[in-house]
């Protein structure tokens, strides 16, 4: 997956001499080059520590690296001020948490009119989150009901719809299926594959389960991703 | 989105908000209240008599003598003799005189016996005359004229008979039944404690208290205090000498615009102080607004993180904590505002009973609006604080929390 930095631009993700420490700390993430092509379904994995949270952070575009090159989708994320980049987020990126996707106190259609309401982007999202609950095999009925009404299983597919309703070109997901069961796991990763199965779409899906990644073509783990980890050695996240 | 987001956010910790709207309520109940009393109060206490030029009673305060012939307040200290009423009110220089008797009331209304020229030299509020809405003065000793407020409350009509009590306690033992009164004539409403009292002749006021007896003997040998009005009012200091030092007995005659400004001006004081209170407990009620909103941070830290993932920036989420506080204080105003003109409604005569204070006039009055406005500011500025919190704590934190 590494790539020269002339490719860089085609990639969804390219990194170069990306390394970041959080404030007065020791250095946490250390990665001298990486790229994600566009349409990549990547699985990362990596023990605690090992740096994959601080990684999505800063693909997220939620802490910023200064003195490195980091691109999404094209975009270098240190050359967009704090609001633009949270646009940014807003309309190119979706995450999915491994829990606390959704604001327990709005209905399931707030939640996805919030999402909407910060990316800028208007257009009808009734319309949009009735087709993303069919897709996501959940009744149309669900989106009047409170968040925290929702059982774990339909929170998480909730959360994909949420992820999913500005249609974004990058997929952050941190382990989802952790509160699963092992049969709800595979299914809740298929559905996931088949709501976001556009070409262009670049999925980077972050768990220490192996027993999922059978499902992506591409595997990166982040011990040999990062040097710091290798360096450190310590619990950092 | 945004504000239906705040709404809703406060409406899940309803708990907590309901008891921060309801210390912001209660501190503006205050605030507001002192301030309809002070915007209020003034002009009622200026409005009360107007075109008198002394107030002359038997030697007392300045004050009290002020407060039991113009507002009803109080007791008279001692009556004074026809005799000096009539040489005072002889006097070359004095142009018409009331003269005041008190000491008998009507359920709790006080009954003053007076003469005709009180209907024709009483002025309040800016040099208006009293006028009948109805009927017209006593002519005869069991005639009795009803101020406007004692007309509709005790829902009198001329010609309504009714008996005066002996003291001034609204329950009284001691009643007049032998000499009924009819009711011949009702003022119109004034606003000042003229509303509040029941007026009849001084003839009537010596019938009820004398064993009967012929029309003859019912010249009063005493009055409680009389007002007069002079043809020039350069005499006034003139003649407020002579009467202070008159030699038949000692008297004592006040200006009452000079003892309505002195009674202002203790009341002012009092006025600053209460005022100054009410925005202290104003402030304790912001600042425990500040402090619920500090420690639902605490909580709120995922749902912050969450904003921050679908695109909040921290400038909205610091707009989310202020509009949130925005909320719970106009929530507290409005309803600060209801309890308010609730209880002015109930409290009005009350007032005017007691303190002869008459609060007309709506409970927004302009200074009002601007004290909102005040209000709303204080808020902006203690919901910095955890505004601010939120604002540092969407920039320390990623994703994960």
């Amino acid at each position: 997956m590494n790539a020269p930095a002339a490719q860089l631009a085609a990639n969804a993700i390219a990194v170069e001499q990306l390394r970041f420490a959080y404030k007065r700390g020791p250095k946490v993430l250390d990665i001298p080059r990486w790229s994600v092509p566009r349409g990549g379904r990547l699985f990362l994995r990596g023990p605690s520590g090992s740096g994959k949270s601080t990684l999505l952070n800063l693909l997220a575009g939620m802490l910023v690296a200064p003195e490195s090159r980091l691109e999404v989708l094209g975009q270098s994320l240190a050359a967009l001020g704090g609001r633009r980049r949270d646009r940014f987020r807003a309309r190119h990126i979706g995450v999915v948490f491994q829990q606390f996707n959704l604001i327990p106190y709005l209905s399931v259609l707030d939640n996805l009119r919030l999402a909407a309401h910060f990316s800028g982007s208007g257009g009808d999202v009734h319309s949009r989150a009735v087709q993303l609950m069919a897709q996501l095999r959940l009744r149309e009925g669900i989106l009047q009901r409170r968040a925290d009404a929702l059982s774990v299983g339909q929170q998480q597919r909730v959360a994909i719809a949420r992820a999913l309703i500005n249609r974004p070109r990058l997929l952050l997901v941190d382990e989802p299926t952790s509160a699963l069961d092992p049969d709800a796991r595979n299914a809740f990763v298929q559905l996931l594959m088949d709501s976001y199965g556009a070409a262009d779409n670049t999925l980077v899906f972050v768990s220490h389960d192996m027993a999922l990644a059978r499902h992506f073509p591409l595997l990166t783990d982040m011990r040999e991703l990062n040097r710091a980890w290798k360096q450190e050695d310590v619990d950092v996240s | 989105m945004f504000l239906k987001l705040a709404w809703r956010s406060l409406m899940h910790r309803r708990g907590s908000v309901l008891l921060a709207v309801v210390s912001v309520a209660v501190s503006l109940f205050v605030l507001f209240g002192v301030e309809q009393i002070r915007s209020h109060a003034k002009d009622s206490f200026n409005r009360t008599v107007s075109g008198v030029d002394l107030i002359v009673g038997a030697r007392t305060g300045q004050l009290n003598l002020l407060l039991y012939n113009v507002f009803r307040i109080g007791n008279p200290s001692n009556n004074i003799s026809w005799q000096s009423y009539r040489d005072i009110a002889d006097q070359p220089q004095v142009a018409w005189s009331i003269p005041i008797s008190l000491g008998d009331s009507h359920k709790g209304y006080r009954v003053m016996g007076t003469s005709q020229d009180f209907f024709h030299h009483y002025r309040y509020g800016g040099n208006r005359p009293l006028a009948l809405s109805r009927g017209r003065p006593f002519a005869d000793i069991h005639d009795a004229v009803l101020g406007a407020e004692v007309a509709r409350q005790l829902g009198y009509q001329p010609g309504d008979s009714l008996v005066l009590a002996h003291g001034l306690g609204s329950t009284s033992f001691q009643h007049h039944d032998k000499h009924p009164f009819t009711v011949t004539g009702i003022l119109e409403p004034t606003g000042t404690p003229v509303d509040r009292a029941l007026y009849i002749s001084l003839e009537g006021m010596e019938a009820i208290h004398s064993d009967g007896g012929g029309q003859a003997e019912l010249a009063p040998d005493s009055i409680t205090a009389f007002m007069l009005g002079l043809d020039s009012p350069v005499t006034t200091f003139q003649l407020q000498r002579q009467i202070n030092e008159y030699r038949g007995e000692p008297l004592l005659a006040i200006l009452p615009g000079v003892a309505l400004s002195q009674l202002w001006q203790m009341l002012g004081v009092l006025e600053k102080i209460l005022l100054l209170i009410s925005a202290m407990v104003v402030l304790a009620s912001l600042l425990g607004l500040c402090i619920m909103l500090l420690t639902s941070m605490r909580e709120r830290r995922r749902e912050i993180a969450l904003l921050r993932t679908v695109g909040a920036g921290p400038m909205q989420l610091f707009l989310l904590v202020q509009m949130e506080a925005l909320l719970v204080v106009l929530s507290g105003a409005a309803i600060a505002f209801v309890a308010l003109s609730a209880g002015l409604w109930f409290a009005e005569p009350l007032l005017g009973e007691g303190y002869g204070i008459y609060l007309g006039g709506p409970p927004l009055a302009g200074q009002t609006l601007a004290l909102v406005a005040g209000i709303l500011a204080a808020t902006l500025v203690v919901a910095t604080v955890p505004a601010f919190g939120a604002y540092r704590q969407s920039l320390d934190r990623g994703l994960q929390v």
